[in-house]
């Protein structure tokens, strides 16, 4: 038995050494030895204040004293003196050894060399003083053990003042009990993790000022418990840029939302950044419906797709900048002309980061400047004509009025032939004349919505007798129900009556006429054809200028289709014709939709 | 039966004589306003045939003739005249209007009726 404790006692990590009351070293173990440097034999000639240098002697009288007092063990921190001069330190757990009796006749001591717990220690606050934020570790009462030199400098306070008390003199009193109750919260169940989790902390420095702080927490196991290590980062600087980046970033928001201009910020592919609020209200999309999506997936009419690539691969390509103008379709499927100045924003390395494109909408202005130009020369082109009536009306009359005299007052039949033929001609004249100062003098047009069905209805009527003898069957095709144009009534019947009469006029032998309305997007067309003879290539391109004409001599004056077109255009809709030499033609025109009467009738 | 032709163009006169002389009328003529005035107090026609535009014509004129000699019945012969003019020319009291070029006829027919039965009997 005794040779298994001596075993034991040998074979300990930790010096274990036993001494009489007043130090006299009686036994020690191997570990001792190499703890001190000493020899066993050294250490048994040995009193153990031999160990402990001068300074610190008193300090271990004193736990002696207490220890043989109170019979309790002790236990303390030390340096120990080694046999090279060398310090070591140490903690020692000393007892005494009592006799049954109760009486202390030695004392026993256990010895760990504490080198390498101090050597962590001296890292951990270099580390800790070397960070670059402000470290403090507080215990489970939330009183400051520890803090760096950054806390110092964060808070305005000497370390002195701060280790030992409560860690809420840091926090602004409004917050202290909050943050109280949230401290021994995170106690409880810590881990890793930010304080506050989305809201803002503050600090309390020394002079009362508070600053925008944000705080790590990492709980640290040590065998006083739980500590809370604390990383502090004053965010001051930071909220400040935030603000001032907010304060730009609201200016510039409410710079673009208050510009009538439209503003589109497209990204390096063409995908859409920003649409502000006009342009929002020119489309009918929202922009939570098209950001991220490519301009011409959404706005560009397929005509202009590639136009509007190439001018953004310009803009790409390094041109600073362009100006385009193209139509943008809203959601309602009408157009709008705009007109664009296209900018590019660079990253640092000069890369096109993003294509910002500004533009007006000109619909309204492009629109009054065609009337204005067309009004400008209706004008010119009535001066002109008023002026020629004028003229040509007294040679005019002469000469049929001598015709017409002559022709009274010959018996000649071959004479009255030739002079019918020139009070015809000049009757020819007189028309033309009159049919160009009626153009000229056209009253300004009431729109309101109209029923193209009825209109079309009401034209046929006025050649009810003229088809039945004429061999020509109508072939009426319309859509139903079919939303009504904004125009001018009479307007329209006048276009109606000239393109069925043209259409008539190519079927002389007979054929069939076709009527059809339908709704196509925003407009309703109407198509009016014929089975005649059809037209060439030079001819149909020439339908609609002033003054041609296929008829025969007499027969047609070469403005009505001249005057449709006018009347098509000036309702914002369009014209065209299709022709087959042999097969027949059709006319097409496409009136917009009243937008009042649409809209409410859906 | 005494007719002043007013009128600057000499061979629209000339046809205008030519015409209402073969009905059987007295003609007098005048080349301008100012000659037709002088004319009208001197001649006392029965009616007036004149033109608009010529030199001391328009609406003017018009009005002046037919302070000078009312009652008496007035055609107005005008190159193209705009609607506003024959509104106009009717307000001041001018029996009949007609544009350039008239037919012969649609003028002989309103002489007619502006006579009366006076006339009908040397039409031919």
């Amino acid at each position: 038995m005794k040779i298994f404790f001596e075993n034991i006692f040998e074979a300990s990590k930790d010096a274990i050494g036993y001494a009489t009351i007043d130090g006299t070293i009686l036994l020690i173990n191997r570990a001792f030895s190499d703890l001190t440097g000493f020899s066993r034999e050294e250490l048994l000639r040995m009193n153990v204040r031999d160990l402990i240098p001068e300074q610190h002697r008193k300090q271990r009288d004193d736990m002696v004293a207490q220890v043989l007092k109170t019979g309790e063990p002790g236990e303390y921190e030390i340096e120990y003196l080694r046999k090279n001069g060398s310090q070591v330190p140490v903690s020692i757990t000393v007892f005494a050894v009592k006799t049954e009796d109760g009486k202390s006749t030695g004392l026993a001591a256990i010895v760990r060399d504490l080198t390498e717990r101090k050597h962590a220690e001296e890292q951990f606050r270099l580390v800790v003083e070397s960070s670059p934020s402000g470290l403090l570790m507080v215990d489970e009462q939330g009183t400051i053990l520890l803090v760096n030199r950054q806390i110092e400098q964060l808070f305005g306070y000497e370390r002195t003042e701060l280790i030992g008390q409560s860690v809420e003199r840091l926090v602004p009193p409004q917050m202290r009990s909050r943050h109280a109750g949230e401290r021994r919260g995170f106690s409880a169940h810590s881990e890793s993790r930010a304080m506050g989790k989305g809201r803002d902390l503050f600090g309390l420095r020394k002079d009362g000022q508070e600053f925008p702080l944000e705080i790590g927490l990492s709980p640290v196991q040590t065998e006083n418990g739980i500590q809370v290590l604390a990383s502090v980062m004053d965010i001051s600087e930071r909220k400040l840029a935030e603000l001032t980046l907010r304060k730009e970033r609201d200016f510039i928001n409410a710079v673009l939302e208050t510009a009538g201009a439209l503003v589109v910020v497209v990204d390096r592919e063409g995908r859409i950044l920003r649409f502000n609020r006009a342009c929002e209200q020119t489309t009918g999309y929202s922009s939570e419906e098209v950001v991220g999506r490519f301009v011409w997936d959404l706005f560009i009419i397929p005509d202009e797709v590639d136009g509007v690539k190439a001018v953004f691969k310009r803009l790409r390509g390094g041109e600073p900048r362009n100006d385009y103008e193209n139509y943008w379709k809203g959601r309602d499927g009408f157009l709008r002309r705009i007109s664009w100045s296209n900018t590019v924003l660079t990253d640092s390395k000069g890369m096109v980061e993003y294509v910002v494109a500004a533009g007006l909408d000109i619909t309204d202005l492009k629109r009054i400047q065609e009337q204005l130009r067309k009004t400008e020369q209706i004008a010119e082109l009535g001066t002109l004509a008023s002026g020629m009536a004028h003229e040509i009306g007294t040679p005019m009359n002469v000469i049929l009025g001598r015709a017409e005299y002559l022709l009274q007052r010959t018996a000649d039949e071959g004479m009255k032939k030739g002079l019918a033929t020139i009070v015809t001609q000049v009757e020819r004249i007189t028309k033309v004349m009159n049919q160009l100062l009626a153009f000229t003098r056209r009253r300004t047009s009431e729109r309101r919505a109209v029923d193209l069905c009825e209109i079309v209805d009401n034209s046929l009527e006025m050649f009810q007798e003229r088809l039945a003898h004429s061999r020509i069957e109508v072939d009426k095709s319309i859509e139903s129900p079919l939303p009504p144009v904004c125009a001018d009534r009479d307007q329209l019947i006048q276009v109606l009556i000239n393109l069925v009469m043209n259409s008539l006029h190519a079927m002389p032998e007979g054929g069939r006429l076709g009527l059809s309305l339908t709704r196509e997007d925003n407009y309703v067309c109407l198509g009016v054809s014929d089975t005649g003879h059809g037209m060439p290539e030079e001819i149909r391109s020439k339908v609609f200028d002033p003054f041609f004409t296929t008829k025969d001599f007499g027969k047609g004056t070469g403005l009505g289709l001249t005057v449709v077109k006018g009347i098509i255009e000036e309702h914002g809709g369009t014209i065209t014709v299709e022709s087959v030499v042999g097969m027949g033609t059709t006319f097409w025109v496409r009136l917009p939709l009243d937008k009042i009467q649409t809209a409410a009738t859906p | 039966m005494v007719v002043l032709i007013v009128e600057d163009d000499r061979e629209m006169r000339s046809l205008l004589c030519d015409e209402l002389y073969d009905l059987g009328l007295s003609i007098r003529e005048a080349a301008d306003g100012d000659e037709a005035l002088r004319l009208v107090l001197d001649a006392r026609p029965s009616l007036i045939l004149t033109d608009l535009r010529m030199p001391a014509g328009g609406l003017d004129y018009i009005s002046r003739l037919r302070t000078f000699a009312p009652g008496v019945p007035m055609v107005l012969i005008t190159s193209f005249g705009d609607p506003q003019t024959k509104a106009d020319a009717l307000a001041i009291g001018v029996e009949a209007y007609f544009d350039k070029p008239v037919r012969l006829s649609d003028l002989r027919g309103a002489i007619q009726r502006l006579l009366g039965p006076s006339l009908s009997r040397k039409i031919h």
